[in-house]
């Protein structure tokens, strides 16, 4: 019985690592991380979903990679190391996308081999990786490329909208497949895909997130980002329970 | 107890190791992909080819910068080394009615923050489409150029001069970097497209026109123009004075005299055409003016000027005259001799003039030089007219290393040996030797400039060795 519950509390765990980067600690909407991508990568939906795709890739390589080296390098050089792996990782990204997926790749240009300097990557190896297990590390991956993801999505489906009057989804493989729905193409405000539009859609959107979040997340003993990504999800009274049982 | 290794050699051996790991890693990626990647520009280059030219009969690569056993079997003009930098591939195109068609592929200098590799689709002297495939340009330069891509169509089509905000009018920051830097872009390969397409290789009506060279002065050459008459066209005459105020052959204007002419075609009408009282709409635009040779450029069942014979009230007599005009036009395209066009002069006791100049007009130039006879030096040099560009020959004659993509150190040591005049002067016997295009020392990605600068300096020093 105690060990199911502790099994539990330790799966609790897990999910709170995942959905942190998610939701309270959103690398975009919240800790406003990696934005040179964002504006760019947010033209179209599908640009937006092929750089969720390379943060993805990148993230969960280095993360994956750094968790399993921490033991070996050094404190002293633990930075270089690490910028190499992710300029290697981001280097393979881009040859992948530029011999699988070229239209996205012309697309989203320079801004797949600024992913190594994207703070989200090296913030996440330095201050997570480097000090967590393998599968913590990876959970971390996989929640904050979703967190970068869905804010990327978001803020595209809304630009897209209003810039072209619709969508447009291109096969990333083939560029020559592809589906258009433009209800307003008449009435479609061009300056919302190019860089202006994608501030103030991105300011929009830090709004309306920090304004959701606000009222559901407590700002007052939210000291963590466990309890907070928790409340959320309502899962958080759970938790308590079996913590309270366990000690 | 182990003991630990020092930190001046863990240290380096950590990184060292990682950095192999990583390079092979790498390596094989980029051994896997790298064909997969070529591949993938060429068939972009097929289907732009495809979709600018629909229903195209088949195309051929005519040149490869990178590779030169690529060639034209109908050469016109080599790509001049101005061009090098841009200019990566050419195809010629079979249209689906048998009229040719060019599609560039093509770099710009940098725009918004880098460079764009473009493919650029050329028809009757206009782009009809243009699209990217590669090159270091940010996202907001490739969406601001995709964005003008949108605009140009067979419908929409732009020509040398045209400006490119005409065509994007919500062009942001991004894009007025962008623009300016594929304008330039396509100026270049239409100024190339007159070299490569100009003649029309379907021989169905030709003008057999002898071209003979009246006078050579400083600033005109006179020509004598004799088209032989056939079944199609009336035979004529002319004295054609051109103007080289453009120091460019192929697109001077020029002014027509008739000497001889039969104008009786349609009772008399054919005089009235030759004379310019004709109210069609070939008099109109072809008679009795000053026009730029280059308008006599298409060949005689072309679209876009066979309309105006059509429509002549002496077509025979109208198809004459611009044949004999695109004989003139043929003729100095292809000029293999282009020495009977340049010119050399006494003007002083102590000044010279010379002119170089090329049917494109790149190396074309024209100087005055003042000369100490006893010292045998180029004491001043003064130049009059060039057709160097901006950032290459343009900047080497100001005496300026070029900013673009010359060869810096030859560049410089041309400026220094060639140009710069301190001291007594520059020795004339440095231009002695005959040279040509590709010879080392003008060799230095300026080169056409420098070897029209260099031949009109050797011109006066043949003269006065000739003097002598």
């Amino acid at each position: 019985m105690e060990e199911n519950k502790v099994k539990e509390k330790k799966g609790c765990k897990k999910l709170g690592i995942f959905l942190t980067g998610i939701i309270k600690e959103n690398p975009v909407l919240v800790m406003l991380l990696g934005l040179c991508p964002v504006v760019p990568a947010t033209t179209s939906i599908i640009n937006a979903i092929m750089m969720f795709f390379a943060v993805l890739f990148v993230l969960f390589f280095s993360n994956l990679i750094i968790s399993s080296i921490k033991k070996i390098v050094p404190n002293e050089i633990r930075i270089p190391v690490y910028i190499v792996i992710i300029a290697t990782l981001v280097t393979i990204i881009d040859l992948l996308l530029k011999a699988f997926a070229p239209a996205v790749s012309n697309s989203l240009g320079v801004f797949i081999p600024l992913i190594t300097v994207n703070c989200i990557i090296l913030g996440r190896a330095e201050a997570f990786a480097s000090k967590n297990s393998i599968v913590d590390s990876l959970l971390d991956a996989l929640g904050m490329a979703l967190g970068f993801g869905l804010a990327c999505l978001s803020i595209a489906i809304f630009r897209e909208f209003l810039g072209t009057g619709g969508f447009t989804l291109t096969n990333p493989f083939n560029s020559e497949q592809s589906i258009s729905w433009l209800p307003l193409k008449d009435f479609a405000m061009p300056v919302m895909v190019q860089g202006i539009g994608g501030f103030l859609s991105f300011g929009l959107a830090i709004g309306v997130f920090t304004l959701c979040i606000k009222s559901k997340v407590p700002t007052k003993n939210s000291d963590t980002a466990l309890k907070a990504s928790f409340n959320t999800l309502h899962d958080i009274v759970e938790c308590k329970r079996l913590d309270k049982e366990v000690k | 107890m182990k003991k630990k290794l020092s930190n001046y050699i863990l240290f380096p051996l950590i990184l060292g190791g990682t950095g192999i790991i990583c390079a092979g890693a790498l390596a094989g990626i980029n051994y896997a992909v790298a064909g997969i990647i070529e591949g993938n520009k060429t068939s972009n280059i097929t289907k732009k080819i495809g979709s600018f030219f629909k229903g195209n009969k088949g195309y051929e690569i005519i040149y490869d910068s990178s590779d030169a056993s690529v060639k034209d079997e109908h050469p016109i003009t080599e790509t001049p080394a101005e061009f090098d930098s841009h200019i990566l591939r050419c195809y010629r195109v079979t249209t689906s009615d048998d009229k040719l068609g060019l599609v560039y592929h093509a770099k710009t200098d940098k725009g918004y923050s880098g460079e764009l590799e473009l493919v650029i689709g050329i028809f009757e002297a206009s782009v009809i489409g243009v699209a990217s495939v590669g090159g270091s340009e940010d996202t907001l330069g490739v969406n601001a150029m995709n964005t003008l891509a949108g605009y140009l169509s067979w419908e929409n089509k732009f020509s040398s001069g045209d400006d490119m905000n005409d065509f994007a009018l919500n062009a942001g920051a991004s894009a007025k970097a962008t623009f300016p830097v594929v304008q330039s872009l396509m100026e270049i390969v239409l100024a190339d497209e007159v070299n490569r397409i100009a003649i029309d290789t379907s021989g169905k009506i030709s003008a057999e026109v002898d071209v003979k060279v009246l006078e050579n002065n400083a600033d005109s050459i006179k020509f004598e123009l004799d088209s032989k008459s056939n079944t199609n066209y009336v035979s004529m005459k002319s004295h054609v004075t051109m103007s080289l105020n453009t120091l460019t052959l192929k697109n001077a204007n020029v002014t027509v005299e008739m000497v001889e002419y039969d104008g009786g075609e349609n009772g008399g009408e054919g005089t009235k055409v030759i004379e310019g009282t004709a109210e069609d709409d070939f008099t109109k635009k072809y008679i009795g003016k000053e026009l730029a040779l280059s308008t006599f450029r298409r060949a005689v069942d072309h679209s876009s000027v066979a309309p105006d014979f059509e429509n002549s009230v002496a077509k025979n007599t109208a198809q004459g005259y611009y044949l004999m005009m695109n004989g003139l036009y043929n003729y100095l395209n292809t000029a293999s001799n282009i020495s009977q066009f340049c010119y050399v002069g006494k003007t002083s006791d102590t000044e010279y003039r010379s002119r170089y100049v090329t049917s494109e007009g790149f190396a074309s130039i024209d100087l005055k030089a003042t000369v100490d006879q006893t010292s045998k030096y180029f004491t001043k040099i003064e130049i009059l007219a060039h057709s160097g560009t901006d950032g290459y020959g343009k900047d080497m004659l100001e005496g300026q290393k070029p900013g673009a993509n010359t060869i810096a150190d030859k560049v410089n040591e041309f400026i220094e040996n060639y140009i710069k005049i301190t001291g007594e002067g520059l020795p004339i016997e440095k231009f002695s030797e005959s040279r040509v295009v590709t010879d080392d020392i003008l060799h230095n990605g300026a080169s056409y400039t420098s070897f029209g600068y260099y031949t009109a300096l050797h011109q006066i020093a043949e003269l006065l060795g000739g003097n002598n």
